[in-house]
């Protein structure tokens, strides 16, 4: 093995961790929600949809959280993908992705604290927290409050469309998450990504970058 | 008080000397003795006092006379016990002929050709119309030892209900009512001022967070439902929700208003789309399965250096 390099500080994998959590926690008490009968997986209704909403208030706080915190250190530029992240560094890392790593190519992006993100991770990272996470959390509110929102139920097509986007999004972040969770394989050495995100420390392979 | 008493008096002696006389007079006499109406309703005035029977239609533009037509069987003085015959409405009403055979395959129907006596007395009625008040104590006259009021529990304050409301206008035409097919009307039929009546029973329905909402748009049957009144949330929006099945059949449920749902009614189940839950399904699973098929060859080319 080569150098170590400290990648994530505390804050942002306790962040990580916790955000990791809640994600779980709600597509676990989302699938009792969606599919009652089928999957009861938490007894009573009351009780997974008494876990959902409070789990959903907490993923409120922590996304605020998380862009306080980016916004007050600049981490936020990691999440904004530049003109050539969106055209030759997307397909770059795509090809890697599809050809590449299996002919052990050298990773195309060499990740430093400063520039953790290859162009794929910005573009989806970026969708996820500007896009999703937040349209997920509105029409999350929306259920929470359908009487004091009435004028923006009838805008928006009323609360049936407004269900039909809160299961869209949560299908397309359940499938971000597989998708993540499998990518951070493709690191150094298998656990290498995961084990970063725990110790802080990414281990890079040597000769991997110039 | 005094007056009506000594009357009472004086016509049960006038019956009973005069059936003491009959009785005397036992003796063979096969023609029937003709008896004046003012005679029977000496005895009879529990079925009917004089002045109305003078005043009904069947006395006054039909000239019957008690003995005359409907109680020909009546032919002495003495008849104790003597069923009533037939009654035979329709050979004088023959266009009530389809609502006798309606009659007949109803629920009633059992009661045979006496059942329209039973609510239209003849011996009082000016017309065929009965009044609210009259329907209602035609039926309770047989109804009301039948546990009127436990069938009637579902209802919010059944009992005033039950006094108030004529039986008809929920159960429809008494003439055609089937058994086990009674017809549950929306309680906004008579209710329509839901504003009003959200108001005045506002404090009543504040357990549910959104209650004003569910005051605006829900039929009280569909809270307060023949099996008892909807007392949690969880009673239409949990898991065994009826808001996601069909209306029972005669059953009160009516939340299937597809405007309803649409607008407001984010229920378990009613927003369900298949097509969205397949193609999400997919998304997810089809997100393993290239994980999967990614892992998979990366293990088979693990020698293979570029």
């Amino acid at each position: 093995m080569g150098n170590a390099v400290y990648m994530h500080p505390l804050t942002e994998r306790i962040w990580h961790w916790v955000h990791a959590l809640l994600v779980l926690g709600l597509t676990v008490t989302g699938i009792h929600l969606h599919w009652p009968e089928a999957c009861p997986i938490f007894g009573g209704l009351d009780r997974a949809v008494f876990l959902h909403d409070l789990l959903g208030w907490l993923l409120v706080l922590d996304f605020l959280v998380w862009l306080v915190f980016n916004l007050s250190t600049n981490g936020i530029k990691q999440y904004l993908p530049s003109a050539s992240d969106l055209t030759r560094g997307a397909l770059g890392q795509a090809r890697y992705y599809a050809w590449g790593i299996f002919r052990h190519e050298p990773h195309p992006h060499h990740a430093t604290p400063d520039r953790k993100f290859n162009p794929l991770q910005k573009i989806s990272y970026a969708g996820l927290m500007f896009l999703l996470l937040p349209l997920l959390v509105v029409t999350g509110l929306l259920f929470m409050f359908p009487v004091q929102v009435h004028g923006v139920l009838d805008l928006v097509g009323g609360l049936a469309a407004v269900a039909i986007l809160h299961t869209v999004l949560a299908f397309v972040v359940v499938a971000f998450t597989v998708v993540h969770a499998y990518l951070t394989t493709t690191g150094p050495t298998v656990l290498a990504d995961v084990r970063s995100m725990v110790t802080g420390w990414l281990e890079e392979e040597p000769g991997a970058h110039p | 008080m005094a007056s009506n008493l000594l009357r009472t008096l004086c016509l049960a002696l006038l019956c009973a000397v005069l059936s003491g006389a009959a009785a005397a007079q036992e003796a063979p006499s096969p023609a029937p003795e003709q008896i004046a109406d003012a005679l029977c309703l000496a005895c009879h005035q529990d079925s009917v006092t004089e002045p109305a029977w003078k005043a009904s239609p069947h006395s006054v533009k039909a000239g019957f006379t008690c003995q005359g037509v409907c109680h020909a069987n009546v032919t002495s003085i003495q008849h104790t016990g003597q069923a009533l015959p037939a009654l035979a409405c329709l050979s004088c009403h023959p266009t009530w002929q389809a609502r006798e055979q309606q009659m007949a395959a109803s629920v009633h129907g059992p009661l045979g050709l006496t059942a329209c006596a039973r609510c239209h007395d003849p011996h009082t009625a000016t017309t065929m119309k009965l009044e609210p008040a009259q329907v209602t104590g035609a039926c309770t006259s047989c109804h009301l030892a039948t546990g009127l009021a436990d069938k009637h529990g579902f209802l919010v304050r059944p009992e005033v209900h039950i006094l108030r409301v004529p039986c008809g206008g929920c159960h429809g035409d008494v003439h055609d009512i089937k058994a086990g097919a009674t017809e549950h009307r929306p309680c906004s039929v008579c209710h329509d001022d839901r504003a009003a009546l959200a108001a005045a029973y506002a404090e009543l329905h504040a357990w549910p967070d959104n209650s004003l909402l569910h005051l605006e748009i829900l039929d009280c049957s569909e809270c307060h439902r023949k099996d008892g009144w909807v007392k949690s949330c969880t009673d239409c929006h949990g898991q065994d929700s009826i808001l996601s099945r069909q209306p029972a059949e005669g059953g009160l449920v009516t939340f299937s208003d597809p405007d309803m749902v649409e607008r407001y009614g984010y229920v378990l189940g009613a927003t369900h789309v298949k097509l969205v839950d397949w193609l999400g399904l997919c998304c997810v699973f089809g997100a393993l399965a290239v994980a999967l098929g990614h892992a998979t060859l990366r293990i088979l080319t693990r020698g293979r250096r570029a």
